[in-house]
């Protein structure tokens, strides 16, 4: 079974996918080529681009056959500029969007809580061997880690 | 004309035999496409237009899908969705095995109807039907395992927003096996691979093939498909060779780097060197920003910065010895002024690189 993960960095929406089934042991196995960058639509601010952003992340779930989708909340509450708050709740709203309409469970959890689970209390500490990677894959350290770490505990939520 | 309704009847033989249902179809008119029968109806009960498409069963190629029970297990925004399916008797050979299939009626038809009405796309416009049909085409690849092998501008069906774009005509659609390949089936038209007739399979890489020139299409017009013959296409697919002449096959002056090196891979001869998933392409279509292009006149290009906001740069060309000298402004007002730092550029012709990068800088101020 494969369970998505999201984190909202910088306005990019980064989505990975662990694989993990139910008789399995660890915390899954990450798949590199299933990870994606998905960036709003440039241009003015138009509502059809909440809807087209929906559909990129849509055809993602659709590829992959997903079963949950597991969002990385912030832990940044002020000195927030608009430019920054605003490409992260049209990315977050086509992501809901996205999983509401594929019907599938869609939560957010704090990053602690998935440290947590993964035995790892700084998650940016996280050794990419947790999900089975050898070596860290490519956009690791620029959301990757947040996304496959979140779909990790995805996959624990529903084995 | 009126077609007898026992051609398109559906009998309920579990309920009873004088029981007969039946949809009530007004033909209105034929339909030029492909090789198979296809009617334009109108539905009196539910008052809205169809489309059938009719197959003779025992001419399907083995490595064909059936199209109502492939189109019927797709759903998806972007392919074309089946109302129904039913069988058509009364031929006089016993042999056939002929079906309808019913799908809804688009009024604009494909980008092929739309571009021999005259019509043409804007910049934004095109990449919106590209990057939905892309969509449409990747649901088919990831989510079904199947090549549809007859791609091209006259299969893709025009929508309003959002939806844009449509898949449309699985009629000689395969699965792909294990390793990704299903069985070329020789139908050349201009937008077909080479690997056509020198491979004797298709894959992914083969089926994005054709929207290179559907994206030229979209941005440039119609090609002159007038000047291209049956035996003209499959000779130069033979060799291995795109049928289109270079200059038929040129992206307008103003389409952007980026652009242009995404249309280079998906039109590689090499099936190598191209896209190898519709997801990759996807990937990277959906980082190049098209303004809103329009030629004015000769040498002459207005864009506009947004869907709202009317003209707002102009790109010349003027001629002279040496080439073209090539010049950005800005609309203040009625008047034209050059931006501060976009100094002119001589060219030797629009083709140049340094051509190029003068519309790039004037797609970027366009869209900033």
């Amino acid at each position: 079974m494969r369970f998505a993960g999201v984190a909202v960095k910088a306005g990019t929406i980064h989505m990975a996918v662990v694989e993990r089934d139910a008789d399995q042991d660890g915390f899954g196995v990450g798949i590199d080529s299933a990870f994606s960058r998905l960036t709003p639509p440039s241009g003015p601010r138009t509502a059809s681009g909440l809807r087209e952003l929906k559909e990129r992340v849509q055809q993602e779930i659709r590829d992959w056959d997903i079963r949950s989708v597991t969002l990385v909340d912030t832990t940044k509450y002020v000195q927030w500029k608009y430019a920054d708050a605003y490409a992260r709740v049209l990315s977050l709203s086509a992501v809901m969007y996205a999983a509401a309409e594929a019907n599938l469970p869609y939560v957010e959890v704090k990053p602690a809580s998935i440290g947590k689970h993964l035995r790892t209390p700084r998650l940016e500490t996280l050794d990419p061997a947790t999900i089975a990677f050898a070596t860290a894959p490519k956009y690791w350290t620029t959301g990757g880690l947040e996304a496959y770490a979140a779909a990790a505990f995805g996959a624990r939520l529903a084995v | 004309m009126r077609l007898p309704l026992s051609e398109l009847g559906w009998r309920s033989d579990s309920v009873a035999a004088e029981h007969t249902l039946r949809l009530n179809f007004e033909s209105i008119n034929s339909l030029p496409q492909g090789s198979n029968e296809v009617r334009l109806y109108h539905d009196e009960i539910l008052d809205c237009d169809r489309v059938g498409k009719r197959f003779d069963l025992t001419m399907v190629e083995a490595t064909v899908l059936p199209e109502a029970s492939t189109l019927q297990s797709i759903r998806h925004p972007n392919v074309l969705e089946i109302v129904s399916a039913a069988r058509v008797e009364g031929y006089s050979d016993p042999l056939m095995q002929v079906i309808e299939v019913i799908t809804p009626y688009y009024p604009q038809g494909s980008i092929t109807d739309a571009l021999l009405r005259g019509e043409r796309f804007s910049g934004p416009r095109a990449m919106a039907i590209m990057g939905n049909a892309l969509r449409g085409i990747r649901e088919l690849h990831a989510g079904h395992g199947i090549l549809h092998r007859d791609l091209k501008s006259g299969n893709i069906l025009l929508t309003d927003a959002p939806i844009h774009a449509l898949i449309a005509d699985l009629g000689v659609a395969g699965r792909m096996d294990a390793d990704g390949f299903a069985p070329a089936v020789k139908n050349p038209t201009l937008y077909s691979p080479p690997e056509l007739f020198t491979g004797g399979n298709l894959s992914v890489a083969s089926d994005l093939y054709p929207l290179g020139h559907i994206l030229r299409e979209l941005l440039g017009g119609p090609f002159p498909y007038g000047r291209y013959s049956r035996e003209q296409v499959r000779e130069s697919l033979r060799a291995g060779q795109n049928p289109l002449t270079d200059e038929d096959a040129a992206l307008p002056v103003w389409v952007p780097s980026r652009l242009r090196k995404i249309h280079a891979k998906l039109t590689a001869t090499d099936p190598k060197k191209r896209y190898q998933t519709a997801r990759e392409l996807g990937q990277d279509l959906e980082k190049v920003a098209l303004a809103d292009w329009r030629e004015v006149g000769p040498y002459v290009w207005d864009l506009a910065s947004s869907e709202l906001a009317g003209r707002a740069y102009r790109v010349e060309a003027t001629t002279n010895p040496q080439g073209f000298l090539l010049s950005i402004k800005k609309y203040s007002g009625s008047k034209l002024r050059r931006p501060q730092g976009h100094v002119d550029v001589q060219v030797s012709t629009l083709a140049d690189k340094e051509a190029r990068e003068v519309f790039d800088r004037a797609n970027a101020l366009a869209l900033s």
